[in-house]
């Protein structure tokens, strides 16, 4: 057998090495013309998925919980229900205060006890909704002696059924002497809140 | 022996005398490689009628001096508008009754100075009819007949390779004169009669064999190689005396299945990928979708949990301001309760956990420390710092902590 290299100028333009490059880079232009776009877009897709993916399965892990949510909420709401008379209510936290202060006023009414002033501090919002708030006072009073202030005290402490709670009480003499009286400044903690209950 | 789907093969024959001699040419990693066998007394009267196996196609080269040919001035023509000019009129290029038929095609010359001449070459069919009966019944017939000017430009190139050259063909009293430029063919001529010297031209003489090539010369051998590579090269015109149509077949390129092996991978790629695209957005709608749906569901179950949760803060926040929480005024009683007779308070602090009081006392303050002690509401009751003298009684600081608040202390009155 005799051979001879191919010449030049016969030589196919697609002979030796060069197809398998130009197939190559063809298919690979044709590739990305045809498909890479697609890809591209497939892989953004699974992209923009995981997070779906992942919310979808958190809310239905949720959505699964219902039965015990719904227990729980019966649950607090029944509590919430249960503290309805505890409440002073009022429409807004200012008209709660003021029958909050006239409850005061009226529990403070005993004989030989005299209200010096019952002064709004401030309030802790404890929620929205519902909305309930504990209201802090400062109540000053002026005694003969201690057995009425201390009355004064029970009568406070017990407006039924409020929940009214006196803070860290001082109680000192009227004019430094005990035979003149004593004077008492109270904080006191009231519970207010909207008579309405969400569910 | 069948042609393997990609043909990277061909043989090319050639008619010595009775010999037939053939030549099959492979190309291969960008070379051609081939071996010529010689069939003696092929077309003889005692020719052996058996099958002969060789690579498929089959290209016959004739002499060109056994030809009818014309060569013709078509400027601004190419070949393909001339064949459709001369399959119209063939009988105005060659003298041949309307009736006999020919078998022919035209090919461009291409000279120094350019394109523009076209050869047209033809034989009657009579005189191919024993030739390509005889190889057919041997399992060669021919799908190309060309002449053998047109096969030697490429074997001229292949072996020679000078720019341009003559090869003077001779075949008894006849001989054809060929020049090149390249592998191209640029000029013919014939005649009878003794051959032009043509010096420095290479010769071809039709009557030696391949096995008797005479030196420095070619044979009906290097004709059969030509007819082999004009096959395979795709430079070499498309001539064919058996028409363009007939027995044509369809040759693909070895890089053809590669080519579309590839095309297939990608258009199988572009498949994948559409699937996937859809399958991907299906996953998105449906994941979309479900969201949709349970998000809902989700968002009040959320509500639900926040609404307990905010109850729940108002519970423990009571919860922790009832923790421990001591009416005060149960406190002010145990306190007034347990001061002993013949003393009295002049200030009293109530915490959550204790009291303070500035106790003033007839006598020893021990006596009065002891009398709270006893008190079942406190416990840890001391002295704090030392007394001081009021007047004929002593003044003393004492604090103390709660026992424990009774069990109705913190219910809310």
């Amino acid at each position: 057998m005799e051979s001879l290299p191919i010449p030049p100028a016969v030589r196919r333009l697609w002979s030796g090495r060069l197809p398998a490059l130009w197939i190559a880079l063809a298919a690979l232009v044709a590739f990305w013309f045809v498909a890479g776009e697609r890809f591209v877009a497939v892989a953004e897709i699974h992209e923009e998925i995981a997070p779906k993916r992942e919310l979808l399965e958190r809310q239905q892990a949720l959505a699964a919980q219902e039965p015990a949510e719904q227990a729980a909420l019966d649950e607090a709401l029944a509590w919430w229900d249960t503290t309805a008379p505890m409440r002073v209510r009022g429409e807004t936290l200012e008209v709660a205060s003021a029958r909050a202060v006239e409850a005061i006023s009226r529990a403070l009414s005993v004989d030989g006890v005299t209200v010096l002033g019952i002064e709004r501090m401030r309030s802790e919002d404890l929620s929205d909704s519902p909305r309930a708030s504990v209201l802090l006072l400062t109540v000053r009073l002026e005694a003969e002696r201690m057995a009425p202030l201390a009355q004064a005290l029970a009568s406070l402490e017990s407006i039924d059924p409020l929940w009214v709670r006196v803070g860290n009480a001082a109680i000192q003499p009227r004019g430094g002497r005990i035979v003149d009286g004593v004077r008492a400044s109270l904080p006191v903690y009231v519970l207010v809140g909207g008579s309405e209950v969400s569910g | 022996m069948a042609a393997p789907s990609v043909h990277k093969r061909a043989t090319g024959l050639a008619r010595s005398g009775v010999d037939l001699v053939a030549t099959t040419v492979s190309e291969r990693a960008g070379r051609y490689s081939w071996e010529t066998r010689v069939f003696d007394a092929f077309f003889g009267e005692s020719g052996s009628d058996e099958k002969i196996e060789l690579y498929a196609p089959f290209v016959l080269v004739i002499p060109t001096h056994g030809m009818l040919r014309r060569e013709v001035e078509a400027p601004g023509q190419d070949v393909e508008e001339f064949r459709s000019a001369v399959g119209e009129n063939l009988g105005a290029f060659f003298p041949v009754p309307a009736d006999e038929g020919l078998l022919w095609d035209a090919a461009e010359m291409r000279g120094e100075e350019g394109p523009g001449r076209i050869w047209l070459g033809a034989v009657r069919p009579a005189a191919m009819e024993d030739t390509l009966k005889r190889l057919g019944e041997a399992g060669l017939a021919p799908s190309r007949i060309v002449p053998s000017g047109m096969a030697l430009a490429l074997v001229r190139h292949l072996g020679v390779r000078e720019p341009s050259g003559v090869v003077i063909e001779r075949d008894g009293g006849a001989w054809s004169e060929h020049a090149y430029t390249g592998p191209r063919w640029a000029e013919c001529g014939t005649g009878r009669g003794a051959a032009p010297a043509g010096e420095g031209a290479q010769s071809l003489d039709w009557s030696s064999g391949a096995e008797h090539e005479p030196a420095g010369g070619w044979s009906a051998a290097s004709a059969a190689l030509g007819g082999a590579l004009m096959q395979l090269s795709s430079h070499a015109p498309s001539f064919n005396l058996l028409g363009r149509t007939r027995h044509r077949r369809i040759e693909l390129p070895w890089w053809a299945g590669w080519a579309a092996a590839a095309a297939a991978l990608v258009i199988a790629s572009s498949i994948l990928a559409d699937a996937m695209f859809a399958r991907a957005n299906a996953a998105l709608r449906a994941v979309e979708s479900a969201s949709s749906r349970v998000g809902p569901e989700a968002l009040r179950v959320d509500e639900m949990r926040a609404q307990t949760m905010r109850i729940r803060s108002i519970e423990e926040r009571i919860e922790e301001l009832e923790d421990g929480y001591l009416p005060r005024w149960r406190s002010l009683a145990a306190l007034t309760e347990a001061t002993p007779a013949g003393a009295w308070s002049e200030r009293v602090e109530l915490f959550d956990s204790g009291f303070m009081m500035d106790l003033v006392v007839n006598g020893s303050p021990a006596q009065a420390l002891a009398s709270l002690e006893q008190s079942p509401m406190f416990r840890g009751v001391r002295q704090a710092g030392e007394p001081t003298r009021a007047g004929d009684r002593m003044r003393v600081r004492v604090d103390g902590s709660y026992e424990g608040a009774p069990a109705d202390g913190g219910g809310g009155g």
